[in-house]
Parts: structure tokens; sequence; C-alpha cells
């Protein structure tokens, strides 16, 4: 059964964002005064108030960092139980998101969230894999998932 | 800085409400009929006339304007805010002479109204974009976050199970000496591990209750609280510390458990009073989920930084031990008043009027909140 996910919050400084995913890109804003990363994506940089940034591909590599799984229903479309993570990238920026197997990534069908993905640890080394998925409301997105590379 | 006292505080029956919520045939009530149940009976215990009140600080979900049109209030002065910035502007209103006697109110409906903390409709994401940003990926709720904060605190530091459950337990057991709690049943270590998990690792019993009421304090300046009815209760201190910096982006929650932010506000605090954790032996504490008791007192001194699991498991919150906490129940089995609940909890204790729970020979009581990384810590103290 293909999961119907909730659709993200509207929020102008997104769109880059959600447009690099959809092209296999992981991008974050990156201060063009100060070089500061920033995530989730926002109007100014919160360390020298710069509203200039360029959106910079990162490398995409990180480690787990933090998990939890999911044994109460918040969505309809998201049955539980499900494992959401907490990745720290390598440029220092935390992620969240899902685990995803190496050979479903990115397929839309049967890449969603894995429930037993092998043996969760903190520091374990992880890299991004983007997953086509259907929204709620009939859309569809890229998100940014992650695979074990251990 | 001896700003303000405490000279009157009230509060609804949250078990005999909670019982009536489930009974279709019973009346509905809002949050404003709470409110007004728990003013009225914080008036009495003050003994003071409603003329007497001039300042107004209401909680969400009341509106103080309409507020005070239902309690007749003529008012000099009035605002809006959780339970600790409710305290703060009281402070300062009396402080400055903007008020001479202020009540804050709070009241909710959120059991009868159904209210679901996480999804798409879940309250607070307009505060902290945390509950609702990452939905896509299925992180939702104010108690997910908590959970993957307990995963990281047992990651780094270990937090056993048994450890954890320490807290639900003990507030368990407070609950069941105190009138008016929700959930007084007897809660072994065996039904908490049996609870089913909601965001593993936490489970229903690390969760707080959803259930109606209100409550109500009066506060007057320290000269004015003078020959009242009831012994006064000193508001000795406040440290706040607002931290909302990366606040989406969950390191402070993760990767700092929001400590910094504590020892900033401890320190304000204990340095403002002139007492260190080694004085206090009773603490209220923010607990809409379990953890936040041991992250708030480590971040407050009681235990170096990752001794959760020893001070836990040796006894620390246990009776005779080295800490009360939440001695009216907390959240987990009390009543979950977003926190107003505590402060009547700490008048209380200081006012010698707990009863079975009472802890003896104190002279503070300090609360902690630290929802979402904003920290406040208050210090209450008997009023010489």
């Amino acid at each position: 059964m293909t999961r119907l996910r909730p659709v993200p919050v509207a929020n102008p400084d997104d769109e880059e964002f959600w447009a690099y995913t959809a092209r296999g890109e992981l991008r974050l804003q990156r201060c063009s005064q100060c070089g500061r990363l920033r995530y989730p994506p926002a109007p100014c940089c919160p360390d020298c108030l710069s509203t200039t940034s360029t959106w910079v591909p990162v490398s995409g590599r990180g480690h787990l960092l933090s998990w939890a799984r999911f044994h109460r229903s918040y969505f309809p479309g998201l049955p539980v139980p499900y494992l959401v993570v907490v990745v720290e990238l390598a440029e220092g920026p935390l992620m969240v998101g899902n685990l995803v197997s190496a050979a479903g990534a990115g397929d839309a069908d049967d890449a969603d969230p894995v429930d037993g993905p092998g043996e969760l640890r903190a520091g374990r080394p992880v890299r991004v894999a983007f997953q086509r998925v259907d929204l709620e409301d009939g859309g569809a997105l890229t998100l940014p998932q992650w695979q074990f590379i251990d | 800085m001896h700003s303000a006292a405490v000279v009157g505080v009230g509060e609804t029956d949250y078990a005999a409400d909670y019982a009536k919520r489930r009974d279709p045939a019973a009346p509905r009530r809002d949050a404003y009929s709470y409110a007004v149940a728990a003013f009225t009976r914080a008036l009495r215990d003050a003994g003071l006339q409603r003329d007497a009140i001039d300042g107004l600080v209401v909680g969400p979900p009341l509106a103080y304007e309409r507020t005070a049109e239902i309690l007749g209030l003529d008012l000099d002065w009035a605002a809006t805010g959780d339970h600790t910035q409710a305290i703060g502007l009281a402070t300062m209103a009396l402080a400055t002479g903007a008020a001479r006697a202020v009540a804050l109110v709070y009241g909710n409906d959120q059991r009868s109204a159904g209210l679901r903390y996480g999804g798409a409709a879940t309250p607070g994401a307009e505060q902290f974009l945390a509950y609702s940003y990452f939905a896509p990926w299925g992180l939702t709720s104010q108690g997910a976050l908590y959970a993957l904060m307990t995963q990281r605190y047992r990651e780094v530091h270990g937090l056993t199970d048994a450890a954890l459950a320490e807290v639900a337990l003990n507030q368990r057991r407070y609950a069941q000496v105190t009138p008016g709690a929700v959930m007084t049943g007897p809660l072994t270590l065996d039904d908490y591990l049996a609870g089913p998990f909601i965001v593993e690792p936490l489970r229903l019993y690390d969760y707080c209750l959803v259930n109606d009421g209100g409550v109500a304090l009066v506060l007057t300046t320290p000269d004015r609280a003078v020959g009242l009815a009831r012994p006064a209760v000193e508001i000795a201190a406040v440290g706040r510390v607002d931290g909302n910096r990366e606040a989406t982006s969950l390191r402070p929650r993760l990767v700092d458990f929001y400590h910094p932010a504590h020892r900033r506000a401890a320190k304000k605090l204990y340095d403002a009073a002139g007492v260190g954790p080694e004085d206090i032996r009773c603490v209220q504490i923010y607990d809409s989920f379990s953890i936040h008791v041991p992250v708030a007192l480590e971040g407050f001194g009681f235990f170096p930084e990752g001794a959760a699991e020893a001070f836990l498991v040796g006894g620390g919150l246990r009776p005779g031990g080295r800490l009360a906490v939440n001695t009216a129940g907390g959240h987990l089995s009390g009543s979950y008043m977003q926190g107003w609940g505590h402060q009547v909890e700490a008048v209380r204790q200081l006012r010698g009027d707990a009863g079975p729970r009472q802890v003896p020979d104190i002279e503070h009581v300090l609360y902690i909140s630290d929802v979402a990384g904003k920290v406040t810590g208050i210090l209450y103290r008997r009023a010489a």
C-alpha cells in the first residue's frame, strides 16, 4: 500500500529546498556574508542577519543521532509502527528522516519507512537517499531519506 | 528581591470533573467555567473581596478581556501568558506599581474539546515549528520530540526503563495522597513496563494526562500580604532564559538537552536568592513527559551531567530520598494544568498544608519549567 504523507508546512523559504530534492540534490542555505549553513530554511542568517544566501550542495553523509518509533497514529496515511530518525550531517546541521533499505531507496512503492532496519546505534554512518512520495493532497514530493553505509 | 507574594490559591475538582467528562449526560463546560471556579476559590482562600483585584493575567486558551468581563473585574492592568510568563508579568506589575493585587487565572476544557497533541492540527506549532515542520517524515507531537530526547540521552549516558519508571511510579505515589488527583490507582514497575508505547521509547505512563480544569493564584506585594487569611509565600527569585535559538533544528534538545539554558537560568535564580541546590529538597517540575524530570534536575545542578540513572535507581525520588518532586502527582498522575497546578502545590508545601505528602521542614520550593527550551526557575519561600 502506498503511504500518503502529510503536506509540508507552507514556507516560501523551503520551495528551493524541495526543488533541489526533486532533482536528487541535497542543498542547504549558506549565508553569503558569514558562510553559516542553516536548516530548516529561513529568511535570514541567525548569526549575522544577512538576508542573502546561496543553496550549496552538502555531502549527504552523516551519522545517526537519535530515533523514535511511532506506535500511535497521528496521520491517516501513515500506518504505525514507523521509525523516525535524526541524522547529524558531516557539515553539522541535523536532519529528520526515515531509514530506507539500500535496495528500495528512491522507489516510491516499497521504500517507505522500514520497521526492522538493523541495529540502531548512535554514530552509525548514513548517506542520503531520495524517495519520491505521494502526499495527502494528491501531490508528490521528493524526501531526503537515509540508509546505513557500514 | 521580594517583589511579590502568593496569598491565595484555588483549583477545580480535577478527579470529579474527569469522571463527569466520561458521562455523556453531564452538561458541557467550557474553559471559562473552570476559570470561574478556580478564581472564586483563590479569592476566598486569600480572604480578599473581588474588588481588591486590580490586575489580571490569564493563561491561554482564556482571553483576559472575556475573563475580566465574566468575573466583573475593574482592572488597572491585564495581560496574557503561559504560567511562567504570568508569574513574571505579575511580579513586574507589582514591582512597578502597575497593579496592587493580581489574579492569575487559567482554565482549560481540553479533554471535553477532544484536543489532540500531534497531527495536522497540533496546538503550539505557531510558536514551535518543530511540532509540525517534519510531518512529511511522520514526525509530529510534543511527545515524539521528547522520545527522541530520551533515546539520545540513553545513547550518550545510559538510562534504563527501570530508572525512567521511577518518575512515573513516585509521582503516582504522591497522587494517591493528593485530594483531587486524577490517577490514583496502584502503579507498579510491571504495570509501567506493560503500558503501551506511544512513541517509543516513551510509554503510556511517561505521558501526561489530558483533563479539564482551572487554577488561580492571587499575588500581591509583600507588605500587603501581611495579615491576610493564610500565610504568604514569597516569590524569592525568578531565573529565566528564553532559549529559542535553533529550536526547530532540534540541536538544543537532542545535543545539549537544553542544559546551557538550564545552567544560565539556574545561575540567575541561585545568585538572586542566595541559595543553591544543596538547600532545596522539594522541587516541582513541568512534566508533560517523564524525561523532563531528570533532565531538568541535571540542568539545575542536583546531580552531575549524565548521572540520571544513578540518581533515579539510587532512590533519589523515592520517599525519604534526596528530593520530593511533583508532590501532587504532577502532570503524569495529578492533573495536566500546563504548569499552573505546580505553583499551587509549591504554595501548599510551604504553608504546611500538604497533609500526608507534606515535605517536612522546608524553607524553599523550586519550580522548573523547560518547555521547548524556554527555561524558567521560580523559587518560592515561606514569608518571614
